[in-house]
């Protein structure tokens, strides 16, 4: 289709909070079309990578290419899913408005709604399976439709790479059965996809390739050979167990919440 | 009856103050749907505050009082919108400071002038009897301009409130609509002035809203219902105070205050007596 270099180019990009850093050094690059798992634990910098990719966080050192462009050129277009609890659910905005919003251009500001971008709308909600909630308000819906909402109106955007983060976290199976079928979906139309996720076992059997992350970029290659005990347990240090040859994670007790969790 | 409610049409200025408030009403609560959403109701209490010393400088320099409160307006709304982009000190906190300044300020220049008491509380409260039909027209113009740009950017203002992330994605200019929205919430404050005053405005843009949100589940049916709110809390509010004899601005505020009461109690949506009956049905 074009002859641009088509990818995502990570150029040695350090990002850190309050002098604290997040993200050290990181060095990547995304063919097109590729289904990435982006995995580490809580803390890892998963977020903010998203983040910097949108441009919504700010780098200290280091650039990013998209299609060989930096960040930010008209050319790109990225859809972003947020993590569920970043939403504010009470907003009065029903399904379809939230869906359409992904269909506001730059260009189309003051224009009306026009009958294709509904007909994108509604299709994107067949694809994930929520049509006939179109006319709900989102603070109605359980949090597995809502997740779905949110996939619906990336799909809508109609972008070259779609970041989703922590999309599968605290969802139903029918939502997660979808979020799977979507990524097939995006295969066939050749968008690149991220995915933030605790879960290596599914990181395995559905991506091409896996970041493993904490802060620094411990690995990035084909799930098989990312996954490593060795390689987790750098990343997730003693919270990795192996049992029977698989290696599993005690991802429910961050240390600092430790303490609550035993109360309940 | 009617009677009742056309005597006090019999005087220009009673007219004149009705045509505004209405007009302030609808608009504020309009705006005021965004201000309740984007959780600007300490923000746009701030702005009102601080156009109190560009009024007062009007007032000494014997200009126009509303190009004064509008001059001071957009400066604060420009100054906030600089300071929340740098996260030295918090919003709230930067707003604090700058708003008990302008405010203290303005106490400082109305103190020296002789007339002090009455121009003051005019100011703060309101004046909607000393309405003249110039500051009519300029109201009715003012209006339809944030009226106008608030449907032309409809889109852009839902998207920037409900998902900042998905706009930069979408390339929209966040930092430019933001920096609009104040400007508007700051330009709709100036023209409450007169109505009901810089003390009591930030209830005319959060209390109808706020009703409204009770009631309804879409962004244009919230702004619709709150205008309407906003409007008629206005027109009962004025005879209100015709007939009890007490401040414009205050019983316009205690209208729209009971309506908001009545609707927490018994908002089919989102009511307390709805959430009450839903947690004992199943007991």
């Amino acid at each position: 289709m074009n002859h641009e270099p088509a990818r995502i180019d990570i150029e040695h990009v350090s990002v850190s909070y309050n002098s604290s850093p997040a993200l050290e050094d990181i060095c990547l690059q995304i063919p097109h079309g590729a289904r990435v798992a982006v995995v580490g634990p809580n803390g890892a910098g998963k977020s903010t990578l998203f983040k910097v990719l949108v441009g919504e966080e700010p780098m200290d050192s280091g650039q990013i290419l998209i299609h060989g462009r930096p960040l930010g050129h008209h050319r790109d277009c990225i859809a972003y899913v947020p993590q569920r609890e970043e939403v504010d659910w009470s907003f009065p905005v029903t399904v379809e408005d939230v869906v359409l919003m992904g269909r506001c251009r730059q260009a189309k500001w003051f224009t009306k709604v026009s009958i294709y971008d509904r007909e994108v709308a509604h299709r994107s909600l067949e694809q994930l399976g929520i049509a006939d909630l179109s006319a709900s308000a989102i603070g109605d819906l359980s949090g597995g439709q809502q997740q779905r909402v949110f996939l619906a109106r990336a799909l809508a955007q109609e972008p070259h790479i779609m970041l989703l983060d922590e999309p599968f976290n605290g969802v139903d199976a029918p939502t997660q059965e979808a979020i799977l079928n979507l990524l097939d979906e995006l295969k066939v139309r050749d968008v690149t996809v991220l995915v933030s996720t605790h879960d290596f076992n599914l990181a395995m059997q559905h991506f091409d390739y896996a970041i493993l992350l904490n802060k620094r970029l411990i690995a990035f290659d084909k799930p098989e050979k990312v996954f490593t005990h060795a390689r987790l347990q750098e990343a997730f240090s003693e919270r990795v167990m192996i049992v029977n040859g698989h290696a599993i994670i005690d991802e429910c007790c961050p240390p600092a919440e430790e303490h609550s969790h035993n109360r309940k | 009856m009617m009677n009742w409610i056309l005597a006090p049409m019999a005087y220009a200025f009673m007219q004149r103050g009705l045509l505004a408030a209405i007009m302030v009403g609808m608009l504020c609560a309009v705006i005021g749907c965004y201000v309740v959403l984007r959780s600007m109701a300490f923000l746009g209490d701030a702005i009102a505050h601080a156009i109190l010393p560009g009024v007062a400088i009007a007032y000494l320099l014997k200009g126009n009082l509303t190009i004064g409160a509008l001059i001071a307006a957009l400066a604060i709304a420009i100054g906030i919108s600089i300071f929340s982009r740098r996260g030295t000190i918090k919003e709230d906190t930067a707003i604090g400071i700058l708003f008990t300044a302008a405010l203290a300020l303005g106490i400082a220049i109305i103190s020296s002038i002789r007339t002090y008491a009455v121009d003051l509380s005019h100011i703060l409260f309101g004046n909607l009897l000393g309405v003249s039909s110039n500051d009519l027209i300029l109201t009715a113009i003012l209006s339809g301009v944030i009226l106008a740009t608030m449907l032309i950017c409809y889109k852009p203002f839902l998207i920037i409130s409900f998902d900042p992330l998905l706009a930069r994605t979408l390339h929209l200019p966040v930092q430019f609509l933001r920096s609009l929205l104040l400007i508007l919430i700051a330009v709709t404050i100036v023209v409450s002035m007169q109505t009901v005053g810089v003390g009591l405005v930030a209830a005319m843009l959060v209390t109808p809203g706020a009703t409204a949100y009770l009631l309804t589940k879409r962004l244009p049916a919230m702004m619709a219902l709150a205008g309407f709110i906003g409007s008629v809390s206005s027109i009962i509010g004025l005879y209100l105070s015709y007939y009890l004899n007490i401040a414009s601005g205050a019983s316009i505020v205690l209208t729209a205050t009971a309506f908001f009461i009545l609707t927490y109690l018994f908002s089919p949506r989102r009511g307390l007596l709805r959430s009450w009956f839903k947690s004992h049905k199943h007991v």
